[in-house]
């Protein structure tokens, strides 16, 4: 992972706001539940919600928009610009090349590591990167707040999470083995491709295209056939990790309803309970696959780290 | 007469590469051109093997014409031996029907046979992508190998001797003089040196033919 540390150290001036703007958000997002949870208790205890508090919780909300907005600027911004950095990178790794270490590179994994690779590494910038940091911060700072409003139900509608988790662990684990069965099939057919290409005056002259055909069709079947048991495996487990998910809300609603009949809590605490539990049990559930994603990530990075040179100054933007 | 080529001209869109060769190479003789990197002896040895079709002047193969005929009566050994991904035997016959003796006689003739018995898996023994679990003095033999099953009239070397160290050099020659053995051979090469014996030299300058 240290051409990742690169990639960020490269952005450190961006990468730091948009880490104190992730907590900010979440701040913010439990300040709003904070106010509607007192909204709904007085209503339900027939109160009246006054003018000051109804344009406290309006500020509140534009300001969740806003700072939610701006996360999403800056961290799409960082994401695209670090991908910019490692395709930049990839392609200066090449120019740095002797035409003989060019000569001896091998297109079609080239070519894969640039289609597969380094197009996977960008889907994860984009889409993980920042929503993993703000995660984090979601769940501790949740959690946190959940334990201090009221600790019993806090840790009941939690206690099968950890049993989900540690079947969604097993899932990942047994997912993760047939997708990398399914790519090295992949990598195998895109060798052969590159192959064909470099020997074709010998397939040529030796009348050889019916032996290639076979062989093509055997690792194109081989493909086939590792991608139809990776996705048999993924439905069959995810299915299940589906279903058991609910659980936890099940247990909220049954648990915190029973809790609120007897009035030992109040309507508006369970409602930023069951708002909230996604905070807590919802990332607590998806952790495995989050940290699947993140090894795959990793491996990812490893792979092309020999192919990437980096500049490590900062740069100024 | 085995090969014969009148008038043969050849270019690049406007790079003229050959202009009006002129050679006949009867059966059983044993030529060799030589000349500079880039001067075009690959291109007319690809022209002979009938991968490109003439541009201006005639070239017949054991009296063949067609591109696709000449093919058939041609087998290549390249500097690098292009080997597909597969098995040592499906690299000799390269999925053609053969049988266990004919596949035996090439790869005892291409000194094969001792380090394929030597092999867990024997001929059967994947070589790799771009034979890239053999070394190179196998591939080589492994494509002399393919050439001897062919059993073609004419025999063509790009500078098939060009890369050999000292320990694989022997069984390599002693595998080309197999493959040549009563063949046509046209063999291609930029050193004024060779292993091999030929009837006769010729040297390719600016694109023309002269005796060396």
């Amino acid at each position: 992972m240290n051409l990742m540390k690169k990639l960020l150290y490269k952005r450190i001036r961006l990468v730091i706001p948009a880490l104190g703007i992730c907590i900010l958000s979440t701040a913010l997002t439990l300040c709003w539940n904070l106010q509607l949870s007192a909204i709904i208790n007085i209503v339900n205890s027939n109160g009246i919600i006054t003018s000051g508090r109804i344009i406290a919780a309006i500020i509140t909300v534009i300001a969740c928009m806003t700072i939610s907005y701006m996360l999403s600027m800056i961290s799409g911004w960082i994401c695209e610009t670090m991908a910019h950095d490692l395709r930049m990178g990839y392609a200066g790794h090449f120019t740095s090349l002797s035409l003989l270490e060019i000569d001896n590179l091998n297109s079609g994994e080239q070519l894969s590591m640039l289609q597969n690779e380094i197009g996977d590494i960008y889907a994860f910038l984009h889409n993980n990167l920042f929503s993993f940091a703000d995660d984090a911060v979601k769940f501790i700072a949740t959690f946190i707040w959940m334990l201090w409003l009221n600790p019993s139900l806090t840790l009941l509608f939690n206690i099968p999470t950890v049993f989900i988790t540690l079947y969604t662990a097993y899932a990942s684990k047994v997912i993760g083995k047939a997708v990398h069965r399914s790519q090295q099939a992949n990598a195998h057919m895109n060798g052969f491709a590159d192959t064909l290409i470099a020997v074709f005056p010998i397939l040529r002259l030796f009348d050889a295209a019916q032996l290639i055909r076979a062989q093509y069709n055997a690792a194109l079947d081989q493909w086939e056939s590792a991608r139809v048991i990776e996705e048999n495996t993924r439905a069959k487990l995810m299915s299940l990790s589906a279903v058991l998910s609910c659980i936890p809300l099940l247990l909220l609603t049954l648990i915190g309803g029973t809790q609120t009949v007897k009035g030992s809590t109040a309507i508006g605490t369970l409602y930023v309970f069951i708002n909230l539990s996604g905070n807590v049990s919802g990332i607590m559930m998806n952790m495995p696959g989050r940290i699947a994603m993140f090894r795959k990530f990793s491996a990812d990075m490893m792979r092309i780290e020999p192919f990437v040179s980096i500049q490590t100054g900062r740069i100024r933007k | 007469m085995s090969i014969y080529v009148e008038n043969l001209s050849f270019a690049y869109g406007d790079k003229q590469i050959l202009r009006e060769i002129n050679l006949n190479v009867k059966n059983g003789e044993s030529i060799r051109i030589i000349g500079v990197s880039g001067c075009g002896k690959s291109t007319l040895l690809k022209l002979l093997a009938g991968l490109y079709k003439a541009q201006d002047g005639i070239i017949e193969v054991q009296g063949e014409r067609n591109p696709e005929q000449i093919r058939r009566q041609v087998s290549v050994v390249m500097q690098n031996p292009m080997l597909f991904p597969a098995s040592i035997k499906d690299n000799i016959t390269c999925g053609h029907p053969m049988s266990n003796e004919t596949i035996k006689r090439a790869c005892d003739a291409a000194q094969l046979s001792d380090w394929i018995a030597s092999l867990p898996d024997g001929i059967d023994t994947y070589v790799g992508e771009r034979g890239g679990k053999v070394s190179g003095g196998q591939a080589q033999r492994i494509a002399i190998a393919r050439a001897i099953a062919k059993d073609a009239p004419v025999v063509l070397l790009d500078e098939a001797t060009s890369a050999l160290d000292g320990d694989t050099s022997k069984a390599v020659i002693a595998a080309l003089e197999s493959l040549t053995k009563g063949k046509t051979v046209v063999s291609v090469s930029h050193r004024p040196d060779d292993l091999m014996e030929y009837n006769r030299i010729y040297r390719l300058e600016g694109g023309r033919l002269f005796n060396a």
